[in-house]
Formats: C-alpha cells, structure tokens, sequence
C-alpha cells in the first residue's frame, strides 16, 4: 500500500490560511456572545484551527490535504488533514484540535439540547484554539 | 509481531472503563483496523469537557508510545452525552463493544 501525502495547490499560501483562520476565530468570538446559538462559535474555532494548522503545514512542511480524515483506494493511502497534524505538528497541537475537530462534528449535525452549560464548553474550545494558536504561529504572520 | 488489532481492542476495553465513559462502539475497518465511537457522559458542561480531554490524552499518548497509525488502521470520535443535549446517533453499522468478547466473529 502506497501512502501519499499531497502538496499544496497553487495559491494555498501560509499567509492566506492565517489571515482565513483570524476571521474564523473573530466571527466565532461573536457567535460566542449570541445567547440563543453560542455553540455555533465551536465551529468557527474549529475551522480557525484547521487554517491555522494548514498554514504551519504548508510553510514548514510543504503538505496539505484536501479531506479531514484519510482515504483510500485500492493501492493507496491519501493522508487527510487529521494524519497530518498529528504527523507533523505532534500531540501537543494533535489532542485539542481533533477534540475541537470531534465537537465541531457533533454541533454541526446533532445538537439539539437545553443551553444551559454550553457557554462553558465555548470557553474551553476557546482556550484550545488559543493553544493551537500559540503553538503553530510564526513570526511575520498576522 | 507488532501492534494488532487485538491489542488495539483490548486497549479499548480499557477506555470503556474509564471514569464517564458510558459506551464504546467499534466498526471494522480493512484490512486490519479499527472505527471506535465513544460516548462520554457529563454533556457540555466545563468538567465534562476536561473529562473528555484526559481521554484524548490517554488514545493519543497510547498511538505515539506504540506507534499504532503506522500498523493498524485506527480511527476514533468522542461523543458528549448528558441530560443537555439530544442523545448520540450511533452509526447503524456499530456495534458494542463487550470485554472480553472477540469482535467480527
């Protein structure tokens, strides 16, 4: 079995992934103060942390993957955007993004619940945005 | 002989019995993988999201220390469960997994 890590399509720039996944954070930031729909703000961490672990990917490694999870045919293993980060970016940035990746899941497709204790959860997605955030940044980036 | 997939489910058996987790489903994949979905209760509050942490720890540090990727086809999701929100919709081609039972026989 062939395994194939992808390389970037032409445009895919660390910058432009950076400056995607800063708006994604600021919408979330707001969608965090809505009170009726506040989980929705997981989402855009989410999405935050998948651009701001595409641009680390791209500028030091010069990989990318256009799927989350990995996929196969019948000789060949492509690598998703999930393989990659735990590769190359290692368990630190690993465990809270695929809990964001897991709970982003879960919001967009499932949640129907009483509100009461999602602010808390916000939070703590928040926090681990801020820990992939801190970790894959690199100076001259925004 | 490396990594196998028994040792991959009696790993799993270890995290059903963890603190909070009330379920693990697991789906075969080929050649020599496996699909675990984990249902963790305490539902979207604060402690119940660290609960859910200290278990992304103990799967991810089990796949670095064994190298586990690299021998086994190995994916996972943790679910929250709770009074909160809606109950999981667990894949219709899962099953439970049981201590001590083999699996896909």
């Amino acid at each position: 079995m062939t395994v194939v890590v992808e390389s970037p399509p032409s445009g895919n720039t660390p910058e432009l992934h950076w400056t995607k996944g800063i708006g994604c954070e600021r919408l979330g930031e707001r969608i965090a103060q809505d009170v009726e729909r506040p989980e929705w703000a997981i989402v855009l961490y989410f999405y935050a942390a998948l651009h701001y672990t595409k641009a680390r990917l791209i500028a030091e490694h010069g990989v990318w993957s256009s799927r989350h999870a990995q996929h196969r045919d019948s000789s060949t293993v492509y690598m998703g955007h999930n393989d990659l980060v735990r590769e190359y970016l290692g368990r630190q940035v690993f465990k809270p993004y695929k809990q964001l990746y897991d709970l982003g899941r879960e919001v967009r497709y499932r949640f129907t619940y009483d509100a009461g204790k999602v602010t808390e959860t916000v939070q703590e997605a928040y926090e681990d945005l801020g820990a992939i955030r801190a970790a894959v940044r690199q100076q001259g980036w925004q | 002989m490396g990594y196998t997939r028994s040792d991959l489910t009696s790993f799993l058996e270890r995290i059903a019995a963890e603190p909070g987790v009330r379920n693990v489903y697991v789906r075969q994949t080929e050649p020599n993988g496996l699909f675990a979905f984990i249902e963790v209760d305490g539902g979207l509050s604060r402690e119940a999201y660290v609960s859910r942490r200290r278990l992304y720890d103990l799967i991810e540090d089990e796949i670095a220390d064994n190298d586990v990727t690299s021998q086994v086809d190995f994916d996972y999701t943790i679910v929250p469960v709770g009074d909160d929100i809606s109950p999981p919709h667990v894949p219709a081609d899962m099953i439970p997994l049981r201590p001590g039972e083999p699996i896909g026989v």
